[in-house]
């Protein structure tokens, strides 16, 4: 990407509107070159599951602004994000934001920060922060025959319903640096799910070395209150949020244990499934 | 253990509440506070018996009527008194069990019920998602938890 120096460059400029699942976008600026880098990224953050659009208003605004020196400071909706000379880590984060930015605001759709594999018709999901393992358990279970739905984002409509979310699992190495890398399913051996599938179990957990399995089945109400964090729109639309939540957790168990090492533990969750999930 | 305080017909708020109800609980968000609360069913029946017109008596003899089991004014008062701290009653009350632990409390009421004690759990909804999302980064500082560290290396906090 190359980063235009001109002070003047504002006049040429073309911002760029989109709408992605009901939430219409501006990513605008003084950089034509920025903005073309930022509708790209969005492209590929959203599976260029993207409409532009060209009237009316818009829910959010990106603004990207260059300075002589090529620096970049990110706002949304005239609230200062990040800023950033590298734009490798810049655009990095901007692939999370614009992610975010469209997970908070969907229409008639539920985003929960997990992973979520189908097995046997029925979806299992894996609700998470960063760093506890939701990527590598998923890319196990797909390596196990578990169909691929999501590596960190599970999309629901208002009836539970599980909707694909197939980007490139984003995979950390075990070294001191989590260098990245990415795989698809077919790395894996595995397919992605085309249709939408109903929940049969969601599990809490995260890894820690030699932890044991020792599932314990939660309530719904118990099970719904703990995805709540992981539940992008709650604040915004508690209401609509509560009604997924529950429609979820009411038709499916909802397990917390931690779990050791993924390899090992795919198949025994994958046998647990089949046990108690019809 | 009486307290005069206590003589008063429980009202349950109801203003600044999203309310869902499930199967055999109800899940509670307060925008005041923007706390989610999860009511077991006992907690459930006795907050929505709350109508400001029930006494706790009243309370008893419905939550009986309805098929729920035997219980003590009590075990009436140990819901009020948890629906109470997390804000979920129209007019502050005074604690029944002011003085007691509430290991105590549970343990005498408890012993004399055959019936699932009222809980409610609680737990702060985020308003912000990407503290929990995202550990990648640029030169913004990263989020204060979630992520394995709060430095920004390599485009991610680690």
């Amino acid at each position: 990407m190359t980063v235009a120096k001109n002070e003047n460059s504002r006049i040429a400029v073309r911002p760029f509107d989109f709408e992605c699942y009901g939430v219409k976008i501006r990513l605008d600026g003084n950089d034509q070159g920025v903005i073309d880098e930022a509708e790209r990224v969005s492209r590929k953050a959203l599976l260029n599951d993207i409409r532009p659009v060209t009237a009316g208003n818009v829910d959010t605004v990106f603004t990207f602004t260059v300075d002589p020196t090529g620096f970049i400071v990110l706002n949304q909706d005239d609230e200062y994000i990040d800023h950033g000379s590298v734009p490798e880590y810049f655009f990095n984060h901007f692939n999370s934001l614009i992610r975010v930015a469209v997970a908070e605001r969907a229409v008639d759709r539920l985003f929960i920060h997990a992973g979520a594999v189908g097995w046997k018709g029925k979806a299992i999901i894996l609700p998470g922060t960063s760093f506890v393992g939701k990527s590598t358990l998923v890319a196990e279970l797909v390596r196990n025959g578990a169909v691929y739905y999501s590596d960190d984002y599970a999309i629901f409509d208002r009836d539970g319903l599980l909707y694909p979310f197939p980007r490139t699992l984003s995979m950390r190495a075990d070294d001191e640096n989590f260098t990245r890398f990415e795989l698809t399913p077919s790395n894996l051996g595995g397919l992605t799910g085309t249709e939408p599938v109903a929940v049969g179990m969601v599990l809490l957990t995260e890894y820690k070395p030699d932890a044991k399995w020792d599932p314990q089945i939660l309530t719904a109400g118990s099970g719904a209150l703990e995805m709540v964090p992981f539940t992008f729109s709650f604040v915004n639309r508690p209401d609509f949020s509560l009604g997924v939540l529950n429609n979820i957790s009411s038709r499916a168990i909802i397990i917390s244990s931690q779990r050791g090492s993924a390899d090992n533990f795919a198949k025994t969750l994958l046998d647990f499934v089949d046990k108690h999930v019809n | 253990m009486n307290n005069p305080n206590n003589t008063q017909n429980p009202m349950a708020r109801h203003n600044g509440l999203v309310v869902q109800e499930m199967p055999d609980e109800v899940l509670v968000y307060d925008m005041d506070t923007n706390k989610a609360h999860c009511l077991n069913q006992s907690a459930a029946f006795v907050w929505k018996s709350c109508d400001g017109n029930n006494t706790v008596g009243d309370i008893v003899r419905q939550f009986e009527a309805n098929g729920n089991g035997k219980v003590t004014e009590d075990f009436v008062w140990l819901a009020i008194d948890q629906l109470n701290e997390n804000g979920l009653m129209d007019s502050k009350i005074a604690p029944r069990f002011e003085g007691q632990s509430r290991r105590q409390v549970l343990k005498t009421i408890g012993l004399a019920s055959m019936v699932a004690l009222p809980v409610i759990a609680s737990l702060v909804a985020p308003q912000k998602a990407l503290g929990s999302v995202s550990c990648t980064c640029s030169a913004a500082p990263c989020p204060g938890s979630g992520c394995p560290t709060t430095v920004c290396t390599a485009g991610v906090c680690q």
